[in-house]
């Protein structure tokens, strides 16, 4: 059964293409030069472009309306006899031989070199899209994991897994340098640098911070931080952190702050004692911190996160600019909100 | 065979205007003749702006010769009205460009298009062509539906997707039936970039 789609009226062949989904669309954009230009003119949307680097492939798919579809696969595979009854695709302005094979849920297109054709397919899949669509990267760090292939526009990431590179982090963060959140659930971090990439990050959330938490907390540029089973922790590094805070030497953009000890106990009172702390005055703030919307948006699929605070029995101190945050300290966990002009605003008309 | 010999194909007879509805005659560019109830016509912006044009009564309607559909065949036009009597009185969607990303294909209307995909083509055309924007969605989403589960070649083959090559090859040939003339200036150019001339002139 066939029909010759070039054959139907522009405007019609695009009616056909706006019914296919962005696996499809893809899958026919590869099929000729025509066929890329054409489905350019269909009006697709999505929130990101998704890339989970697994081992030695890469699943790719698109996010959109809180709903994901896996577009395309990219594996690799060195075996020349295996790639042989390869088809000739278009990616991009290249034609590029690669054998397919089909899953329960989508196709995978194999090649031997993998970290050269990641970059063409995202400019490609980016290119059925009328405006730049962020992308998202998330890694399963393994031994069998591939090289990192050179991506550009990379927002968002996820690390997962056993990192036994020391520098892996590091690197990862230099490949993908302009991210605005990532969330690290690695077990073994390795080190940073003073220069890291990762302190620039607006929203980090880190699972296993461990023996990185002092640098991280002293480096981070950004507006939300969470460290997890933090290790290597002393008092003097919450300390500097509050003078540094109030005096606005650092942490101008900081919003929220969370850290959890992995083991130990916190000294509440020593801490609070060393810092201008005044108890909660009704009149001044609301009960209850909410985070902002784009911290929802970057963090809420971590499990540990909250969208709110309760900050009933925290303590608030005043930056030089008459900026207010509450502080509250338990036995292994330190909570610190800055409150926005805009929250001190609702809470003032409830 | 003359217009007077012409077979007239009853789209619906439960259509056919048995309290004097006002209805129109079509003609095929074969020759085919078809009663459409005034309200199924409603689903074709072309035919209604058409009649409502023309300012026909029943009279003229019986009178006067039908109304000449000249590209479209009466097998594909038979499809069109069966779907527009079936369809008629319903809402008739707003065409502003965006397709619906979700269309659902109704069970009448894909037993209607249970057809080979060569009529299929034509009903595409001629609901295109009639402006009847939810039969040209359902037709469209049939076609849409070939896709699933194909790899690029299978899709090449199903939608006859010409290569690169193809392409162009049939550019160069519609060029050169323009302008024969094209060929021999781009040999020419050819012939002196291979004898290490940088410039044409």
């Amino acid at each position: 059964m066939t029909i010759s789609l070039i054959r139907l009226p522009y405007l019609v062949q695009i009616r056909i293409f706006e019914q296919l989904s962005c696996s499809e669309l893809f899958l026919l954009s590869i099929c000729s030069f025509k066929l890329q230009r054409l489905t350019r003119n269909v009006y697709l949307d999505a929130t990101s472009i998704r890339f989970h680097l697994y081992h030695s492939r890469v699943i790719i798919g698109i996010r959109k309306d809180g709903k994901k579809e896996t577009v395309i696969s990219i594996m690799k595979h060195d075996t020349q006899k295996f790639l042989r009854q390869a088809v000739r695709l278009r990616i991009g302005n290249l034609k590029i031989d690669f054998r397919i094979r089909q899953s329960s849920s989508h196709f995978y297109l194999i090649h031997r070199e993998t970290k050269d054709i990641i970059p063409l397919i995202q400019e490609h899949i980016q290119s059925l899209f009328r405006r730049p669509i962020p992308s998202y990267i998330a890694v399963t760090v393994d031994e069998k994991l591939n090289e990192l292939p050179e991506m550009e526009g990379v927002e968002e990431s996820s690390v997962i897994g056993k990192i036994n590179e020391a520098s892996f982090l590091e690197r990862f963060f230099r490949t993908y340098p302009n991210q605005k959140a990532a969330r690290i659930f690695t077990n073994k971090n390795g080190t940073l640098r003073n220069s890291s990439k990762i302190f620039n990050i607006d929203y980090l959330f880190v699972m296993n911070s461990e023996a990185m938490t002092p640098k991280i907390l002293r480096n981070f540029k950004g507006k939300y931080l969470s460290l997890n089973n933090a290790s290597h922790f002393k008092m003097k590094d919450l300390i500097w952190f509050f003078r540094d805070w109030i005096s606005k030497e650092r942490y101008a953009n900081l919003e929220y702050l969370q850290i959890s000890l992995k083991s130990g106990v916190l000294r509440r009172n020593a801490i609070m004692e060393r810092l201008q702390t005044r108890p909660w005055d009704r009149t001044a703030r609301p009960q209850i911190f909410h985070h902002s919307a784009e911290t929802i948006r970057r963090i809420r699929f971590v499990d540990e996160f909250y969208e709110s605070v309760d900050c009933d029995i925290f303590l608030d101190i005043e930056r030089v600019d008459g900026t207010l945050a509450s502080i509250g300290i338990d036995w292994d966990n330190v909570y610190f909100c800055v409150w926005s002009e805009s929250q001190l605003a609702m809470g003032r008309n409830e | 065979m003359s217009v007077e010999n012409a077979p007239v194909v009853d789209v619906d007879e439960a259509a056919i205007p048995v309290e004097k509805k006002m209805y129109y005659r079509f003609e095929s560019n074969d020759k085919k003749e078809f009663r459409v109830s005034e309200l199924a016509i409603q689903q074709s912006e072309t035919l209604n702006r058409l009649v409502e044009a023309m300012g026909y009564t029943s009279e003229d309607v019986e009178n006067k010769p039908a109304i000449a559909i000249e590209n479209i065949d009466g097998k594909t036009l038979k499809l069109v009205f069966q779907w527009c009597e079936h369809h008629k009185g319903e809402a008739i969607p707003v065409d502003d460009g965006s397709v619906p990303k979700i269309v659902e294909i109704p069970e009448f209307d894909a037993k209607l298009m249970d057809i080979d995909n060569g009529l299929l083509f034509k009903l595409i055309w001629a609901a295109d062509y009639l402006n009847i924007v939810q039969l040209l969605n359902v037709s469209c989403k049939k076609v849409a539906n070939m896709a699933q589960g194909k790899t690029p070649a299978q899709l090449r083959r199903v939608y006859l997707l010409p290569s690169d090559e193809e392409d162009e090859a049939a550019k160069r040939a519609a060029q050169e039936a323009q302008d024969p003339r094209a060929r021999e200036v781009e040999e020419e150019f050819e012939e002196r970039k291979r004898q290490g001339g940088n410039s044409f002139f």
